[in-house]
């Protein structure tokens, strides 16, 4: 079996999962790796040479920035016949899609091309890619949209909960096996899709929304969430401990929120 | 496109309030889109972004005084969240004045009138565009 693997823009560590974990058996036998720049072949002329859908597929990690990868991912799409989008990055835009705070930022892979199966997390958990191959071996489209948020799968104590300050993460919050909202720690359980297993909370930190938002504008539903439960005589307390609201909010998926395109389109109006 | 201001008024105190204006036969902007909601608790910052990317200029949250919500505190809850949404907006480069919040008594139908004016005024301004 023919795969390619392609990073553009990201940290590399979606990469080195395939290195660590137990991959699928009928996945890694006769399996030829034609393309994958980091590891073994980086010419293009080697996919340009393979006949259309000439790979089974072709799994590409992080986001979109310059026009070179935009064209990488579309010849891939072209050659191959299915195509994974792994980690965050290349599902919605990661953490290199905060630099659209402040400017032009990395488009997911998603919004450039179709993508059969996805692989969210940052990096994904070893089961998820596990599945996922299983799924892109099985001739399955998979994107674990069935699943429910991070929260069903935390094992942290849930209670009702008002937020005066909010404190940062670290110390007796941490050990006491509670809900952080409840203990005044930001975290995006509540609207994150779950299939990790919430190994973050498990292991005593917040969630960051790594997996993807459980519906659209989850960052506004997180705001809400948060702000909802925020007592009102400690508002201004709560509004100066928010040092970064987007950080905050769209750590993961602020390439896909509808406002960076409002902001787009009024800097255009501003030009014309 | 033409204009459009949207407003999000609570059925107790905002809408009332719009009510009394068109009893006096106060005339409001071609663009402005009243809708009445339970409660402004009720209007949620995801709805203000949808009015936002489907082309609205300003959004308008309207709901009754302070300390006098009809289900204790959802006015309040919206004031805060507003203020949230306001700062996100802000920091993403955007005006945080193209949603306001406005809390008038369901007898208030003139100040509702002016306030309604003012965010129009500021929003399709020569001088003051947002």
């Amino acid at each position: 079996m023919k795969i390619a693997l392609y990073n553009a823009l990201s940290c590399g560590g979606c990469d080195l999962i395939f290195f660590l974990e137990d991959l699928p058996g009928s996945f890694l036998e006769d399996l030829e790796i034609v393309f994958w720049p980091e590891v073994c072949d980086h010419r293009e002329e080697v996919l340009r040479n393979l006949p259309e859908k000439g790979l089974e597929a072709a799994l590409i990690c992080g986001a979109i920035r310059t026009r070179d990868q935009e064209k990488r991912v579309l010849l891939l799409r072209n050659k191959a016949r299915r195509l994974a989008a792994v980690g965050s990055c290349a599902l919605y835009g990661g953490i290199p899609g905060l630099l659209w705070e402040k400017g032009e930022g990395p488009r997911p892979v998603t919004e450039v091309v179709s993508c059969e199966v996805a692989v969210p997390g940052c990096p994904p958990e070893p089961k998820t890619l596990r599945e996922a191959l299983e799924a892109l071996l099985r001739e399955e489209d998979s994107g674990g949209k069935d699943r429910g948020p991070v929260c069903e799968e935390c094992p942290r104590t849930r209670r009702p909960f008002r937020i005066g300050r909010l404190k940062k993460w670290g110390g007796e919050e941490v050990l006491s096996g509670d809900c952080f909202l409840a203990r005044g720690i930001i975290c995006s359980g509540p609207v994150t899709r779950g299939g990790c297993g919430a190994v973050c909370p498990g292991a005593g930190y917040p969630c960051g929304g790594c997996y993807g938002p459980l519906e659209d504008l989850a960052g506004e539903r997180l705001l809400s969430a948060l702000a909802s439960g925020v007592l009102p005589a400690r508002a201004d307390e709560f509004l100066e401990g928010l040092v970064d609201p987007v950080g905050t909010f769209f750590r993961f998926f602020l390439a896909r929120s509808p406002l960076l395109r409002l902001r787009k389109r009024r800097d255009e109006e501003d030009t014309a | 496109m033409k204009p459009v201001l949207i407003g999000f008024l609570c059925e107790w105190c905002a809408a009332r309030a719009l009510e009394n204006m068109a009893h006096k036969r106060l005339k409001l902007p071609d663009g402005f889109l009243p809708l009445r909601v339970r409660c402004s608790g009720a209007v949620e910052p995801a709805l203000l972004t949808e009015a936002l990317r489907r082309g609205a200029l300003g959004v308008l949250v309207g709901g009754c005084p302070r300390g006098h919500c009809h289900y204790r505190e959802g006015n309040t809850r919206a004031e805060i969240r507003l203020k949230v949404y306001r700062k996100l907006l802000a920091a993403l480069g955007l005006s945080p004045d193209r949603v306001r919040g406005v809390w008038v008594g369901s007898g208030e139908g003139e100040r509702l009138h002016r306030e309604i004016w003012q965010f129009w005024k500021e929003l399709t301004g020569e001088d003051r565009p947002l």
